[in-house]
């Protein structure tokens, strides 16, 4: 049975800036929001919306990735008529090659893509935390005719030249692409969710692979050759919480915006609706001790708590010993803080111990990534 | 290499007084995000034990809503299986509604299945258990029957009702008779049993020919009586069982001790339970919160003391909880002050005022009730 649209999930990429998070783990297994990791976003997102056909391009340390996915029974995405397929870089016929640039690992599974015949293609990617149904966006796509939708978000004149910027008519029809602008004309920025025709995608991608100058990539290449080729490019405009993740800094902010109690976006994003879904650890519920203190936090189970928490988001299997005091951090799964420890605005990575009585970043200005 | 089914017997359960009356023990939410039922289901998964079935005595409901598929206890999803058995017929006749008719009535088990060893285990008693090691004493002694008890100290204010077992020297079974509550010091009988399959099968033709009402408790007593091997397998460590609400509720508060938890939940015995998907427990600026577990979902912004808050529970800012388990989606409002209360689901606490309860009488709010 043809499906009408199937997503592509672009979870490759080492996320560099990063540092140590992801020296073993690609950016996308990189843990978010207690509980989460950052793919499980986008995948719940897909089921959400009632895809349920996922495939997942991976490379840089593929193996966990891969592993992690699976069969999409975290998202529910294994039921009859669903498939989600891990899809690493292959050797073929032709040869063997890494995937060059987001165009082309699509590029190199086009025959998984010709097998399932979709009418759309839904590209996402594996980097940003936000909650979307993208029925709504396929709804506009359709709508208006559209070769090309792109969803894009309105940001503030000072950041819109950190992104991709989409300057649109009164219609929303896109007729100029800026990669990041010294002189940004409009505040769209590009969230890198793509609603392609499947033939209009096809086709493209098999020409930008003939392109020897070509870097490869959605953003650099495909979309201006559309536009320069006159296609119908349609900005779709999102309202909802929306973050890359892709720096230390900004995976710490938007941890603290979880507990941002103006745009509580915890509970309007996450909280009500539909549900994310991620991973169940069989921990045991989450204990907070006698004489412990917890406050503007958020907790996972299986942390044990029996010293003060204040403004962090708390991992499951967390161990916080007695005396310590922990203030606006994130403390990734399996972390112990020792007794007596302080420790502040940090990221705490996985598994990482903070022996008794070590002072962490005590009054730092700057987000420190802790992993030994 | 032999072949083992464990059947999870439901029919023995308590009742804990309101709590239970629109769900079997089973079923009822443990801990804020466990049924206890997982306990049993757990230790027949950790003792690799993939082929169950579950004895259902009724409230059928309640338990297939908590399992679904029970893929989470299953190792092979494939080879795993379980079979919800229930015996239709004489689910409004309680005398007849005994485990042995519910394994009459689902006898295909035998054949079907066809295990060497039967491993039957009741969910009141909540013990962490390798049955593999009762497995293999019960094969080494050549026994067609063993039974698991425990040595306990307590037996003046707990498992009154249960069975007590006098061991011979040889550690057979001579005698089991009902714990009055007379002596501190007794061998429970934890309702736990390994048997050889054409043993069951002999037991279930016996006991129709002796009483239409006798349950597999029943023609094990008889046999005992009788001069029969009845084995032993002594348990040792945790053992709770879950017969009223004040045990429940003290059987719940107790773990909050580390100590005490650290004999329930070890570290090589991962118990399973469905997950619910819910966020985080989400900790407001004026949380107060000590010696308690809390649940993912749970939204805390008053004061919590010695209690368990369950899955996406919210305690409202300046209501107070002690002594008490709060269950699943409940809301408590401001100015409420709860003291060894039982609160059920749904429940929607919302008029400033006191509710208080004693340990061993806690006070019991009702599934959905608005206060």
């Amino acid at each position: 049975m043809p499906k009408e649209m199937v997503a592509m999930l672009l979870a490759g990429g080492k996320g560099t800036r990063l540092e140590d998070l992801t020296k073993k783990i690609a950016k996308p297994a990189v843990s978010f929001g207690g509980k989460y990791r950052i793919i499980d976003f986008p995948l719940s997102n897909c089921a959400n919306s009632r895809i349920d056909t996922v495939g997942v391009l991976t490379q840089y340390e593929s193996v966990f990735l891969n592993t992690y996915v699976g069969n999409g029974e975290k998202w529910g995405l294994n039921g009859v008529r669903s498939l989600t397929a891990s899809l690493p870089p292959r050797q073929t016929e032709e040869g063997a090659a890494w995937y060059r640039g987001t165009a082309d690992a699509i590029f190199q599974n086009l025959d998984f893509l010709d097998e399932l015949d979709p009418e759309y293609v839904l590209i996402l990617s594996g980097d940003h935390v936000y909650k979307m149904d993208y029925r709504d966006m396929l709804e506009a796509h359709k709508k208006a005719n559209a070769e090309l939708t792109i969803a894009v978000l309105s940001v503030t004149m000072s950041e819109a030249s950190r992104f991709g910027i989409m300057n649109v008519n009164p219609d929303m029809t896109v007729y100029e692409f800026e990669e990041k602008p010294k002189k940004p004309k409009s505040t769209l920025a590009s969230m890198g969710i793509y609603i392609f025709n499947y033939k209009t995608l096809r086709s493209a991608l098999v020409a930008d692979a003939k392109d020897e100058t070509s870097e490869h990539d959605f953003g650099k290449n495909i979309i201006p050759t559309l536009l320069k080729k006159g296609q119908k490019l349609l900005a779709y405009q999102f309202n909802g919480y929306w973050k890359d993740v892709g720096t230390i800094d900004s995976l710490w902010q938007a941890n603290m915006d979880m507990l941002d109690h103006l745009t509580d976006a915890d509970v309007n994003s996450f909280r009500l609706g539909p549900k994310t879904f991620s991973e169940d650890t069989h921990s045991v519920p989450q204990y907070v001790g006698r004489s412990s203190c917890v406050r503007d936090s958020i907790v996972n189970q299986g942390a044990i708590i029996l010293g003060e928490v204040h403004h962090c988001v708390i991992f499951n299997e967390v161990l916080i010993e007695e005396g310590a005091v922990v203030k606006n951090a994130v403390i990734m799964p399996g972390a112990m803080i020792g007794k007596n420890a302080v420790v502040d605005r940090a990221i705490v990575a996985g598994g990482t111990s903070i022996e008794e009585n070590r002072q962490v970043n005590v009054n730092g200005v700057k987000i420190v990534l802790v992993t030994k | 290499m032999y072949k083992v089914m464990g059947l999870c017997n439901l029919h023995h359960s308590p009742e804990l007084g309101e709590l239970t009356a629109n769900r079997p023990l089973a079923s009822t939410s443990f801990l804020g995000r466990y049924a206890l039922i997982d306990f049993t289901l757990s230790n027949f998964s950790n003792s690799d034990i993939d082929d169950v079935g579950i004895l259902v005595k009724h409230g059928a409901r309640s338990i297939l809503k908590h399992l679904g598929s029970a893929n989470v206890w299953k190792a092979n999803t494939k080879l795993g299986f379980e079979a919800i058995m229930f015996n239709e017929k004489m689910v409004n006749n309680p005398r007849y509604n005994h485990d042995l008719n519910n394994i009459r009535a689902n006898d295909w088990v035998f054949f079907d299945r066809a295990p060497d060893y039967f491993v039957i285990a009741p969910v009141h008693f909540l013990m962490p258990i390798d049955f593999r090691r009762v497995i293999e004493e019960h094969i080494k002694n050549k026994a067609e029957l063993t039974l698991v008890y425990a040595p306990v100290t307590n037996g003046k204010s707990n498992f009154i009702g249960s069975e007590v077992v006098t061991l011979d020297a040889n550690g057979l079974v001579s005698g089991i008779h009902e714990n009055k509550g007379t002596v501190d010091e007794i061998d429970v009988s934890l309702e736990t049993y390994v048997i050889n399959r054409a043993t069951l099968w002999e037991l279930m033709k016996r006991a129709a020919a002796t009483s239409s009402f006798f349950g597999l408790n029943d023609i094990i007593g008889y046999c005992c009586r009788k001069g029969e091997k009845v084995h032993s397998f002594k348990h040792e460590g945790y053992v709770r069982c879950f017969d009223s609400l004040s045990h429940y509720l003290a059987h719940s508060l107790e773990l909050l001790n580390y100590g005490v938890r650290r004999q329930l939940f070890k570290p090589d015995w991962p118990i399973y339970t469905v997950t619910h998907d819910t966020p985080p427990a989400k900790y407001g600026l004026t949380a107060e919160v000590k010696d308690s577990f809390i649940a993912n979902g749970a939204i805390v912004n008053g004061t919590v003391e010695r209690s368990i808050i369950s899955r996406s529970v919210k305690v409202e800012e300046g209501a107070m909880v002690r002594n008490s388990i709060i269950l699943t989606d409940t809301v408590i409002g401001k100015g409420l002050v709860l003291d060894n209360v039982v609160v059920d689901k749904y429940a929607h606490l919302t008029h400033a005022q006191v509710i208080q309860g004693e340990p061993d009488e806690p006070l019991y709010i009702k599934q959905g009730d608005i206060i």
